[in-house]
């Protein structure tokens, strides 16, 4: 627990990483300096792209004594205006599937390598980044916990007719019986992407296969409760939703 | 990309940013969460322009209700445009406004 008499550091940098097909990567790269560090986190940004919400998030992890890196997944689109870019991939249909879970690992590999690495790795996202964390949770080895919020697109794939259906082909819940780790998943009752049915056949697909996890769904809240900076915001769920986070990443990554 | 729905359509014409006009070719729409109307959902519509290097772009973002509005509006425009087309012998094919 911190307290004020504390001494507190962190380094917070651009780096570079080998992600998909060996591309060189950009990542935001967090981490105490003051204390060893108790677990990694990666961190996969949501829709609206690497953007501050997510370099603030990744020093909040920082914070909270993690190595925390997240890839810029949009970095082969090109530099620009964050959501410029991400308009642009939301009109490409996505990135795929195969490349961002590459990039993850390619997250992962960097982690491993640092010369003071020496902890238990979690993913995290949100939105579309919710999706991608549970996708790497069950496709990736070595995730020791994976946190998924308003993740959508869990339950479907892409429309077979749609230009972009090779993207992503498989729907992740299929995925479940592969699931190699607890799973968090916060949830909004208002969300219509994940909607609370489809978090349900998710749960559902869950049990079956006897894996651990905890689900939370919050009502009056929609997709993206945690964004501060958007009307979307719920302060006491945002509130409560991060203690659920940082209580679950206490008691899986240590 | 949450909710999968989205579609690029050719069109033709011109649209203005801060920098000037470009000339557009197509347009990407979406039903997805916006990046910043005070919606869970938004008519997203891109018009990139595709002659620069620098991602310029036209972004709106549209409540549902507003979209079919907007929709009946040009469609009620169009008739009009339409009418006056058959009306003066022109036509917005001769024209090349397609």
């Amino acid at each position: 627990m911190y307290t004020t008499d504390m001494y507190e550091s962190m380094i917070a940098e651009t780096v570079t990483i080998s992600g998909y097909n060996n591309d060189n990567i950009l990542a935001y790269f967090a981490r105490p300096l003051h204390t060893k560090p108790r677990g990694s986190m990666i961190l996969i940004h949501h829709l609206p792209g690497w953007d501050e919400w997510y370099k603030e998030v990744t020093r909040k992890f920082a914070y909270h004594g993690y190595l925390a890196i997240c890839p810029n997944l949009y970095h082969r689109e090109g530099h620009g205006d964050p959501v410029d870019i991400a308009s642009k991939v939301r009109s490409d249909g996505g990135i795929a599937d195969d490349q961002a879970m590459a990039d993850v690992q390619g997250s992962y590999n960097f982690l491993q390598n640092l010369p003071y690495m020496d902890s238990k790795v979690g993913v995290f996202g949100t939105c579309s980044g919710g999706r991608h964390a549970f996708l790497a949770a069950c496709t990736l080895q070595g995730i020791s916990a994976a946190v998924d919020l308003w993740g959508g697109g869990i339950t479907q794939n892409n429309n077979s007719q749609e230009p972009w259906y090779s993207k992503q082909p498989v729907a992740p819940i299929e995925y479940t019986k592969d699931l190699s780790c607890p799973l968090l998943g916060l949830f909004g009752q208002e969300d219509a992407s994940p909607s609370p049915e489809q978090v349900s056949a998710h749960e559902q697909e869950l049990k079956t296969h006897g894996k651990d996890y905890e689900f939370h769904m919050y009502p009056d809240a929609g997709h993206g409760f945690f964004y501060y900076d958007r009307p979307v915001y719920r302060q006491a769920q945002a509130v409560d939703g991060w203690k659920k986070v940082f209580a679950f990443l206490d008691k899986t990554l240590g | 990309m949450c909710t999968m729905i989205s579609k690029t359509i050719p069109i033709k014409g011109s649209a203005k940013e801060s920098e000037g006009w470009f000339d557009i070719n197509t347009i990407n729409i979406s039903y997805d969460h916006p990046f910043k109307a005070d919606l869970g959902y938004a008519i997203n519509l891109d018009i990139p322009n595709q002659s620069s290097d620098k991602f310029s772009r036209i972004i709106l973002e549209l409540s549902p209700q507003s979209a079919s509005t907007l929709i009946e509006g040009l469609q009620q425009v169009l008739a009009s445009g339409h009418a006056l087309d058959s009306h003066s012998g022109d036509s917005s094919q001769k024209r090349g406004l397609h």
